[in-house]
């Protein structure tokens, strides 16, 4: 592949060079590289012809689907940037996001549009700007249209380098404060896939599983791997051990990236998974570290080897540990990915001696763009080229990495992380609570899930029903607290803060997930 | 017995929109939506599980226990809508 091509280019290298393989499967439909290319040829045409331009920024609001790969791909090839949403985010919160980086145009399911509360200003701002799929909406454009009508007029972004523009916002915070958005552009994209290639030895005749939700950067990274090398990419709707391990069966998949909670619980089926999908070659676990228990039984399935990657959104992978043969080493999450260096540093950027837990930072060429409109912010989350993670850990004499916490208040929910504060700030805007505190707690299925710990305020009548209630309305899905805890002071540190860990400790013992797990364990 | 059927509607209709804002239901369910089984098909995943029922509980002022969500019948439409006419009355 030539390193100039934008993602786009490589499309089309790939229909021309496999013209009628299949380049995606998603549910029952399988879609060839030529047909991927003429409908991405199509959509970019029939955006171009409303008003897409290189550098406007696209707000997406779509579940895992065949429509949110044209979009992203139709994006690349005019040069516009798409910045994507959870589906189960309030409406208010969407489009406080959007409106926040200047979102001059919305393709949305039409659920998600009907419910935005486009007052008069906002309807003048969007006029003609707004795309509704899955169903016709009075005044708004029809997706199903711009793929039917729009022209093959592929000659004005071919030729456009458009490979450094700023190509996908990542809103990673977004409820309530003011969201932190990640710029990736189209070479850090491409680079990433590359590098997976390149490790893992992939090529055209490798196909992919992407199981997580296409609006996370993992995700993103699954769904453009197979595309540039020329493989097949089949996409999950959404994830059960179930689904997953008949699609890596019945389409032969040799490549997953799945998070840790996800590959736990294929390995705690009762089927037996892992030991019958003859094809899959390597299965990748992040986001959060996979249980010793798991580690202990890997040999039982000495067909496919099994890694655990640590990384971030704005650097990638940045370590890789193969769990079949660094046996002794799996306490660690692996040793920095080639090009790759990790330093340990203290409050004051100074680098810490090997055995010593600080600051995880690290300097790769898989970093993003920067924070949008955010110089400072992005500033100041680097030590000269290390981005500092936020990430507590240490590396041993052999440079192996070791996590031991968080510095920022992240739980990370079934691989999507969820800023504490975003919730906190939402649940203590109810009109009984005096104070809220967000933890996360270990859970088997979700890897963490969230307990709002709760103050009421004195003399207020307690309605936890209507605080449910309240929250299922305010918050998305992967927000959502598990469990509510109720307490009348919080217990401090000598600093005078709210002491998580000890509101952790003291909520330790509930498999918080065990109402889901035994509605979602029928398949 | 109008009344019986305009009701079973009103929740089939209810149902319908709440896996629609999930995503799209497939095609080749379409013509069988009332077994249409949503969990299955993971339409509907763990962490919407939850505000799934809320939603219902919250639209007929009802309680869905234990025993509710662990039936079969609380998997497909028509099992769905045969637990909440029994709780509506």
């Amino acid at each position: 592949m030539q390193k100039s091509k934008n993602i786009f280019q490589q499309i089309i290298v790939n229909s021309r060079k496999y013209k009628n393989k299949t380049a995606i499967i998603f549910e029952e439909k399988k879609i060839s590289y030529n047909s991927l290319n003429k409908t991405v040829s199509n959509l970019s045409a029939s955006l171009f012809d409303i008003g897409v331009r290189k550098g406007d920024k696209i707000g997406l609001v779509l579940h895992n689907s065949l429509e949110f790969i044209y979009i992203i791909l139709a994006a690349a090839k005019i040069g516009a940037a798409i910045a994507p949403l959870n589906t189960t985010l309030p409406a208010s919160t969407i489009i406080k996001n959007f409106l926040s980086i200047k979102t001059k145009f919305i393709i949305s399911w039409h659920t998600v549009l009907k419910k935005i509360n486009f007052d008069n200003k906002y309807k003048k701002l969007f006029k003609n700007k707004l795309i509704s799929v899955g169903d016709k909406i009075n005044n708004y454009k029809y997706f199903d249209d711009l793929l039917k009508k729009g022209k093959n007029n592929s000659k004005y972004a071919n030729n456009l380098n458009l490979l450094n523009n700023d190509y996908i916002i990542s809103l990673t915070s977004g409820s309530t404060g003011l969201p932190k958005p990640i710029i990736f552009t189209q070479k850090t994209k491409l680079l990433r896939s590359l590098s997976v290639k390149k490790l893992y030895n992939l090529s055209h005749k490798d196909t992919v599983i992407a199981s997580t939700p296409l609006e996370h950067s993992l995700s993103q990274r699954l769904m453009f791997l197979p595309l540039v090398i020329g493989g097949t990419l089949v996409l999950l709707k959404s994830f059960t051990e179930k689904i997953w391990a008949e699609k890596v069966k019945k389409h032969k998949v040799t490549f997953s990236i799945l998070v840790s909670s996800q590959i736990e619980s294929v390995f705690r089926s009762k089927k037996n998974y892992f030991s019958k999908l003859k094809s899959l070659k390597t299965a990748i676990s992040t986001s959060a570290k996979l249980s010793q228990n798991f580690k202990d039984k890997i040999n039982l399935f000495p067909r496919c080897n099994f890694y655990e990657w640590y990384g971030a959104s704005e650097i990638g992978t940045v370590t890789n540990l193969h769990l079949n043969k660094e046996i002794k080493k799996t306490k660690s999450v692996g040793k920095a990915c080639p090009g790759i260096s990790i330093k340990i540093i203290d409050d004051k950027n100074n680098s810490k001696r090997k055995g010593i837990i600080g600051e995880i930072a690290c300097k790769t060429p898989l970093v993003f763009s920067g924070y949008l409109n955010k110089k400072k912010m992005t500033k100041s989350s680097f030590y000269a080229d290390y981005f500092k993670t936020g990430d507590l850990g240490y590396l041993d004499q052999d440079n192996y990495l070791y996590l031991a916490g968080r510095k920022k208040n992240i739980i990370v929910v079934g691989g999507i992380n969820v800023y504490a504060e975003d919730v906190e700030e939402i649940i203590k805007k109810f009109p009984q609570i005096k104070d809220c505190c967000v933890i996360g707690v270990d859970d088997e299925r979700l890897g963490e899930a969230i307990v709002a710990v709760i103050i009421w305020k004195k003399g207020k009548k307690r309605n936890v029903n209507k605080l449910k209630q309240y929250c299922f309305k305010n918050l998305a899905d992967f927000q959502q607290p598990l469990a509510y805890k109720f307490i009348e002071k919080f217990p401090k540190n000598i600093l005078g803060k709210v002491s998580r860990r000890d509101l952790k400790n003291a909520c330790l013992k509930k498999n918080l997930s065990g109402k889901i797990a035994s509605l979602m364990r029928r398949q | 017995m109008k009344k019986i059927k305009r009701k079973r509607n009103s929740i089939h209709g209810f149902l319908i929109n709440l896996l629609e804002e999930k995503g799209p239901i497939p095609k080749k369910f379409k013509k069988n939506i009332s077994q249409y089984r949503y969990l299955d098909n993971a339409h509907i995943d763990s962490l919407g599980i939850l505000s799934f029922i809320s939603r219902i509980e919250s639209k007929f002022n009802i309680k869905l226990n234990e025993k509710d969500t662990n039936s079969d019948e609380f998997r497909y439409i028509k099992g769905l809508i045969k637990i909440i006419e029994s709780k509506i009355g």
